[in-house]
């Protein structure tokens, strides 16, 4: 669905499974995984708790050893398991933020960002550390703490310590587990936007885990969809939104509307049957649909509208079952013939509870996704 | 009874005061003490401390007593650092073996340790000096009254009480700061000593301060050792100023000798107090911790095994099976045909018939060690953790800085206090004046077990009860007792354990009523009837034995 733009994948992934504990004991917490991700890009991994994120960029990072497959830093071979070779972490061309930044407690801001610097294995030049360390402080609005202990600090602060010291070393792949989790909702909305325009203006090759949709959305070039250490499907944040591949990707981005359907018509036009009477979908993201195939229909909340022309596609009517106000918008809870319906409307359509309107589903929103066990499109 | 908000505070608070009041009553009367002439109240001289600026014997003691904690500390380190790390960061596979082995050394005193090495390696007649003279035709080999023996076996008691003060801090270490240096490209090793060791360093240099204080204040082996070796410090001083064989004992001498010591361990307390804020400090930082990764050993794995067999065999094994065999033969001798034919039990026999008086003694000093200690505590902790006022803070820091006064000087000071007020409460003598010592001794660490434990949990629970119409009372034996049990609980197994083994104190202040099973193994030894003071020894670890491991399985989770 998405190749890599570029022809060589800066960081390539074949095959890659990881399990903790003894291999074949017990379940992979990753399980055989391909991935490309070319140069420059910014790619993020999204899942719910536990499915493996962590796990996948530790062991690209090297912290956690594979049990299979095979891992390709710009070009470097730096896991293989056929031939036995791992490079340890410590020579891959990475950095990594994380989670709880681990800031070194016993050193400064400034000697936080400048020990891998001076004493890693990275080679960098000795007269050129003094010069990075000052540079990435100063980028990160840093400079005027740089002596400060950093104990001291906010979890702000010292989240940009932790993104400082990984990109003082100018690596190759820059690593970020949930780099924003540990901060209060506004400030990680705020430094969303920051981070990325950073890396993007730096043009660092970027793994970026998270269980935030939104912060997915808004920061990734493309961005993989994990559960149970398996990828769902893998693509830009637009083929994402507008395209789910299984009813597990439908459900995880976006407030979806699922209804279970059954496909009546293929072809240029393709319909279906479902609870709300017979629809048109245009979208499909079923492989090879056949007449008679149950599915699941799917529209967005907010891609409901109020319908006025009688005669349209979509139109339904139903009546308003609860309505919750929050400001710009309106949360309804419709019910149309005893199925539920939610949708989102402006607040310039304030519909009491009890009455009844008619609802446009706008065919070029409508989407015909499969349900889970069956396979989608890729 | 019921109680208003302000009534059960000023309860607690007395409660809490007479505590303080006995710490401060023993720093008065140890300084009150160094300044009176022959033990007399009241007459104020500086003829103790001329006297002591001319001893010949306090230079070197004190260089001695240097000597004896910092050879201490770092022997204690060779041991505890790697079994730490081990327990807390490999994969080493028989983690439950060595902790067995470790808390079943609890149950040897130090002083019977200290004993079965001058059985042992004494030049004349040690066992193993007269093995290795009948077998090569070596004589004196070894020469137990060095201090070089004081330190190693003084290191080897204290190896257990290190692992477990340093295991959480090793436990809890952050594994992520490796991680981050390792993907920031610093080697493995550079991580170590740059990234691991400097932050752990406060803990580690804490726990070293800790134990400098224990090894310079215990008396047990520099008392068993030391004194017969005439190898002098500044306890061994204090001791015999209180023990001549002329004319009545001198405390107001003793307490100036002890003025160094103080002074020695009201620094190091200091130091320990500062590098544990460091400490505290650091481990703020560390957000969500994931399962650290324990460390492959690989061949490591036999270092480990012969670092833990010479510490199990010099620790354990060897002087445990030197008192059984010392238990059963007459007299000093190696194991031979002849002596196998003379084993007997007629040492039980004439032990038992000692026995009684000191075996009852021990469980009640025991006993009320324990409820003085807990009362004091549970109340300055209730106070100094809930209502937190300055008062209630000045209570618990008074009353954790008796830590910087060691046993030998409180029973100094309180034994003072007894005989100058004798005539109006007499406590001279009695067990009851060694348990409050005791006490006031314990007050130190179980003011700090119970106010973590009791930081730890928000005071919202009993908030809850309180706006749910609950009294205060009520509340604190209800709410705040049963929810810090488990800390109480572990407080009480290591005071039981700690003066049921204790020697220093009740040595100093006993009389023939009030003796223990330690001070009676003591006189025993110092009398020469070794055979009878192995029998005792037997006894208290068995006791001991039975204390170390109940609370094995009490700390489990916690270790
Ligand atoms: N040290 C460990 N030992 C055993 N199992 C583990 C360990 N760490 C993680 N797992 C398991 O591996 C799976 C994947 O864990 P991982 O930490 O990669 O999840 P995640 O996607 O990062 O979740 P989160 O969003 O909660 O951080 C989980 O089922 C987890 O229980
Ligand atoms: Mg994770």
């Amino acid at each position: 669905m998405s190749e890599p733009t570029n022809d060589k994948p800066l960081l390539s992934v074949r095959g890659l499974a990881v399990s903790y504990g003894r291999a074949g004991q017990s379940e992979n917490a990753v399980q055989y995984l391909d991935l490309d991700v070319s140069e420059g890009e910014m790619f993020v991994l999204l899942g719910p708790s536990g499915c493996g994120k962590t796990t996948l960029l530790r062991a690209v990072a090297g912290l956690q050893a594979p049990h299979s497959g095979s891992v390709t830093i710009d070009g470097q071979d730096v896991y293989n398991s056929k031939s036995g070779n791992s490079v340890p972490p410590e020579k891959r061309p990475v950095s990594m933020v994380f989670q709880s930044y681990a800031l070194w407690p016993h050193m400064s801001v400034a000697e936080n960002v400048a020990f891998p610097l001076r004493e890693g294995r990275r080679g960098v030049p000795r007269d050129e550390v003094a010069e990075r360390v000052t540079e990435v402080l100063e980028m990160l609005g840093l400079s005027n703490m740089r002596d400060r202990p950093v104990t001291t600090l906010s979890g702000g602060q010292q989240q940009r310590v932790a993104l400082a010291r990984a990109l003082a070393l100018r690596p190759r792949l820059l690593l970020m587990d949930e780099p924003l989790s540990n901060l209060d909702y506004e400030l990680q909305v705020r430094l969303r936007g920051q981070v990325k325009e950073l890396v993007s203006r730096i043009g660092v090759t970027t793994l970026y885990v998270t269980h935030n949709q939104n912060e997915a959305l808004e920061m990734a070039d493309r961005l993989a969809v994990m559960d149970a250490g398996k990828f769902r499907q893998i693509g830009s944040p637009r083929e994402l939104y507008h395209g789910p591949s299984s009813e597990f990707v439908a459900r995880f981005i976006g407030d979806m509307n699922l209804l279970p359907a059954r496909i009546a018509e293929v072809g240029p036009n393709l319909w279906v049957d479902t609870p709300l009477g017979r629809l048109r979908a245009g979208t499909n993201c079923i492989d090879d649909a056949k007449v008679g195939q149950s599915c699941l229909f799917g529209v967005r909340q907010e891609d409901i509208e109020i319908g006025d022309n009688q005669g349209a596609d979509n139109i339904v009517s139903a009546s308003v079952d609860r309505a919750t106000f929050s400001g710009d918008s309106i949360s309804y809870q419709m019910n149309v013939n005893g199925t539920g319906l939610q949708c989102r409307l402006h607040r310039r359509f304030d519909v009491p509870p009890g009455r009844d309107v008619l609802l446009r589903l706008p065919v070029e929103h409508c989407l015909v996704v499969p349900t889970d066990g069956q396979t989608g499109a890729s | 009874m019921t109680l208003g908000p302000k009534g059960f505070v000023i309860l607690l608070r007395i409660i809490a005061a007479t505590a303080v009041i006995c710490v401060f009553a023993m720093l008065a009367m140890l300084i009150i003490a160094s300044f009176s002439p022959k033990s007399e109240f009241g007459a104020w001289t500086l003829a103790n401390y001329i006297d002591m600026a001319g001893m010949r014997q306090l230079w070197p003691a004190i260089f001695n007593t240097l000597v004896v904690g910092i050879g201490t500390t770092t022997f204690l380190l060779m041991f505890a650092l790697p079994f730490t790390w081990v327990l807390s960061r490999t994969d080493f596979a028989s983690k439950g073996v060595l902790l067995t082995i470790l808390t079943v050394s609890l149950a040897l005193p130090a002083f019977v340790t200290a004993m079965a090495y001058v059985w042992l390696l004494n030049p004349n007649s040690g066992i193993f000096n007269r093995l290795l003279e009948s077998a090569f035709g070596w004589s004196r080999v070894f020469n137990v009254y060095s201090l070089g023996w004081i330190c190693f076996i003084q290191a080897l008691m204290l190896t257990p009480a290190a692992v477990f003060m340093m295991l959480p801090a090793f436990r809890n270490f952050d594994s992520t700061l490796e991680e981050a240096a390792s993907v920031s490209g610093i080697s493995p090793r550079r991580a170590f000593f740059k990234i691991v060791l400097p932050t752990l360093a406060p803990a580690v240099g804490a726990v070293s301060i800790f134990f400098f204080i224990l090894a310079v204040e215990i008396f047990d082996v520099v008392g068993v050792i030391g004194m017969p070796g005439n190898i002098d410090v500044i306890t061994t001083l204090v001791y015999q100023s209180t023990y001549t064989v002329y004319g009545p004992p001198d405390y107001g001498f003793a307490a100036t000798l002890g003025m160094p010591l103080l002074a020695l361990c009201a620094i190091g307390v200091l130091i320990y107090l500062w590098l544990l804020r460091r400490a505290d400090r650091y481990s703020m930082l560390s957000g969500k911790n994931r399962a650290p990764i324990l460390r492959d050993l690989g061949r490591w794995r036999f270092a480990v095994w012969g670092l833990i067999g010479t510490w199990g065999t010099l620790a354990v094994v060897l002087p445990l099976l030197t008192v059984i065999w010392t238990s059963l033969t007459p007299y000093l001798q190696p194991p031979s045909m002849a002596a196998l034919s003379q084993l007997s039990f007629s040492s039980y026999r004439g032990a038992a018939g000692l026995v009684w008086a000191p075996f009852v003694n021990t469980i009640l000093l025991v006993i009320g060690t324990i409820v003085f200690s807990i009362v004091w505590s549970v109340s300055v902790s209730w106070l100094a953790t809930r209502v937190r006022s300055k008062i209630d803070k000045a209570l618990d820091a008074i009353v954790f800085l008796s830590l910087a006064v060691p046993g030998m000087l409180a029973a100094v000071a309180m034994q003072f206090l007894a005989l100058s007020a004798y005539h109006w409460v007499p406590l001279l003598g009695t067990l009851w004046l060694i348990i409050i010592t005791m006490a006031i001794r314990s007050l130190a660490f179980t003011t700090r077990t119970l106010n973590s434990s009791a930081l730890q949990i928000h005071s919202s629970l009993e908030e809850a009860a309180y706006v749910s119409g609950v009294g205060r009372m009520r509340t604190f034996l209800r709410i705040f007792l049963p929810v810090i049990k488990p800390a109480i609980m572990f407080a009480v197994l290591v005071t039981t354990l700690i003066s049921a083994r204790e020697l220093t104190i009740p040595l100093m202040l006993y009389s023939p009523r009030s003796s223990v099973i330690s001070t009676t193994i003591f006189d025993l030894q110092a009398t020469g009837r070794y055979d009878e003071a192995a029998v005792f020894s037997l006894l208290i670890i068995a006791i001991l034995l039975v204390l170390a491991l109940a609370s094995r399985r009490r700390t489990a989770p916690i270790a």
